[in-house]
């Protein structure tokens, strides 16, 4: 008889210690004999070693159905189901990770029933489910939204990355039809505008007034961003770095931790529209119509990052940084492009023709149009399944990744939505009236 | 050219490239060297089985070695090329033979296509469809039935 390995059970990631398997070796005669029975006779679990079923199950990754169904065939199956590595091996084909209830959470709901009491939310998900408070407390919003979570466990103890999966898998499920919870950061009559932000830091400016760095957790002010003649009319969060464009034409460099101002980049005749930057480079687009980048070399596996430039003459460009050349030019916008996105060999683009292009950048050609904004796409954000737009027509939309349909609109604000992020389970709005939303399409699931 | 036998005493005499499919034959090799002529012995796997194996090494002796992008990529038991959907149309008896031959022959694509057909078998199939499929006699009482049921009701609100 052939030995089989013994299956690895070392836990090393977050303390997900499982429930361990013994696992039965099988000694059932010389079974490679020709003589075996013919199809109809046989039992599967008579001839296949569980090492072997397991690595079949490990194949249903992309069928919770059938996961569910294979623990009810027989016991030695729902024994098997139970084994933790099988469940982390199934979470890795999807790229599924542990999420993390984080402390932020508590935070921002005590601000927002303190502070932002008159807030306005409209919130409606899709023609079924319809929300609408207007002029109430954003808790009433907030705890409306919770109902909206509807997917519920009834808890029995579970291999702990199976119940990584169970909440991966739910919140894709919250993301496909559209269940999540609302939470205001700033409210809509907010005395500032909202520039760019992420999970923990904002950036907001105000006529007359220096931009402002702001905690989102705490909603207190960090450090103003104080030097620019006029307003900041472009900003890039990166890590500890704040970087800032202004009508100015300057390009400023800030440090969050040590609240001051490192660098000044001068260069640029016109207003700064436009600021992208990794560990190396930082690239920065004005109306001046020109790329500028400050940079040390730059590794060419950054390549990709930010080699394509969206621009007001309707087209696309590819620039190669070794050369500085354009190599490509998508053409098939009728207005202006606003946004785009890469992912993988595809870019994702949004114009003020109310379109997203969905391209190929191997043949150079659009491949889909996705219809449904009723005014220009401005901000966009692509990940594994998903499509997530911002519009003139104030409304979120998120597309279905692969056939491109939209699932469902929200129209939680009241003028054009000008930032999108995502940060894990949670999609960050932001728009021209003032207003930063959290949405949440997991905490629900966490909770219980 | 190396020679091999199977369980029943039939000897097949196949390209080097073809028998380094498997690590097993592979390690073999290197361990006895270049000038044995002495035939392999496969004790585990019938010559009927090792036929099919073989077929199916010869039909991916020209394949490229596995590109590191496409490792990382996550497999899915949809895309399984057509010329192994055709090389996997057998009956269960050899579907199991062969998956358990890769195994001990240390062949991981078949192996791997193996399973994938197995798990294809599983999907779209009702409980009682698969344990028909299969051949697998319910043994749960009522009560653990109704226990797994529970434990799956997360899963059925789609």
């Amino acid at each position: 008889m052939p030995s089989y390995p013994q299956c690895n059970h070392s836990e090393e990631t977050l303390n997900l210690s499982g429930t361990d398997i013994e696992y039965q070796t099988k000694e059932t005669g010389n079974l490679f004999d020709s003589s075996i029975a013919k199809s109809s006779e046989v039992n599967i679990n008579d001839i296949l070693p569980e090492e072997i079923l397991l690595q079949i199950f490990s194949n249903l990754y992309q069928r919770p159905d059938a996961l569910i169904t294979v623990p009810e065939v027989c016991r030695q199956w729902a024994r098997l189901l139970h084994d933790n590595n099988l469940w982390k091996s199934l979470c890795s084909s999807k790229n599924f990770s542990p999420i993390l209830k984080d402390a932020t959470n508590n935070q921002i709901q005590k601000q927002s029933q303190s502070d932002f009491s008159q807030l306005k939310i409209r919130c409606r998900c899709n023609s079924a489910m319809k929300i609408t408070c207007d002029n109430k407390n954003a808790m009433e919003a907030y705890a409306k939204g919770r109902k909206r979570c509807n997917v519920i466990w009834k808890g029995v103890s579970l291999a702990p990355w199976k119940a990584v999966y169970r909440q991966n898998y739910l919140t894709f499920i919250n993301w496909m039809t559209g269940k999540f919870t609302i939470k205001p950061v700033f409210p809509s009559d907010f005395s500032a505008l909202c520039l760019a932000f992420n999970e923990n830091w904002a950036v907001v400016i105000a006529q007359g007034l220096p931009g402002k760095l702001i905690n989102v957790q705490t909603g207190e002010c960090h450090m103003l961003l104080d030097e620019h003649e006029g307003i900041i009319s472009a900003v890039k969060l990166e890590k500890k770095y704040v970087i800032t464009g202004g009508v100015d034409s300057t390009v400023r460099v800030w440090s969050i931790e040590t609240r001051e101002r490192l660098k000044v980049l001068a260069g640029h005749r016109g207003e700064i529209v436009s600021i992208q930057c990794n560990a190396e480079i930082i690239v920065s687009g004005s109306e001046d119509n020109e790329i500028q980048e400050s940079s040390k070399p730059f590794p060419l596996n950054y390549l990709y990052l930010f080699n394509e430039t969206g621009s007001i003459d309707q087209d696309i460009a590819i620039w190669s940084w070794k050369t500085g050349k354009i190599v490509k030019k998508l053409q098939g916008h009728q207005g202006c492009v606003y946004c785009i996105q890469a992912y993988g060999d595809e870019l994702y683009s949004g114009s003020s023709d109310g379109l997203i292009k969905r391209w190929n950048l191997n043949l150079g050609k659009s491949t889909q149009n996705l219809r449904g904004h009723d005014s220009g796409v401005i901000c966009l954000l692509v990940d594994s399944f998903k499509i997530v737009s911002g519009s003139g027509d104030y409304s979120v939309k998120v597309w279905d990744k692969g056939t491109g349909n939209c699932l469902y609109t929200l129209k939680h604000h009241n003028a054009t939505v000008w930032g999108l992020n995502l940060f894990g389970t949670k999609l960050m709005t932001s728009s021209f009236d003032t207003s930063l939303v959290v949405l949440d399409f997991a905490e629900e699931i966490i909770d219980e | 050219m190396v020679k091999i036998t199977s369980s029943d005493n039939q000897e097949f005499t196949i390209a080097k490239e073809i028998a380094n499919q498997s690590v097993l034959i592979k390690n073999m090799l290197e361990d006895v060297g270049e000038a044995d002529d002495q035939p392999i012995p496969l004790p585990n796997v019938s010559g009927a089985i090792l036929q099919k194996v073989i077929e199916y090494a010869t039909m991916h002796k020209d394949d490229p070695p596995a590109a590191p992008e496409e490792e990382t990529r996550p497999k899915s038991s949809e895309d399984i090329e057509e010329r192994d959907k055709e090389f996997m149309n057998v009956d269960q008896g050899t579907l199991f033979e062969v998956i358990l031959a890769a195994n001990y022959l240390d062949m991981k694509n078949l192996l791997d296509l193996g399973c994938k057909t197995v798990a294809n078998m599983i999907k779209g199939k009702s409980v009682e469809e698969i344990r028909k499929t299969f051949n697998i006699v319910n043994d749960f009482t009522p009560e653990e039935e109704e226990q797994i049921r529970k434990e799956n009701e997360w899963c059925e609100d789609r």
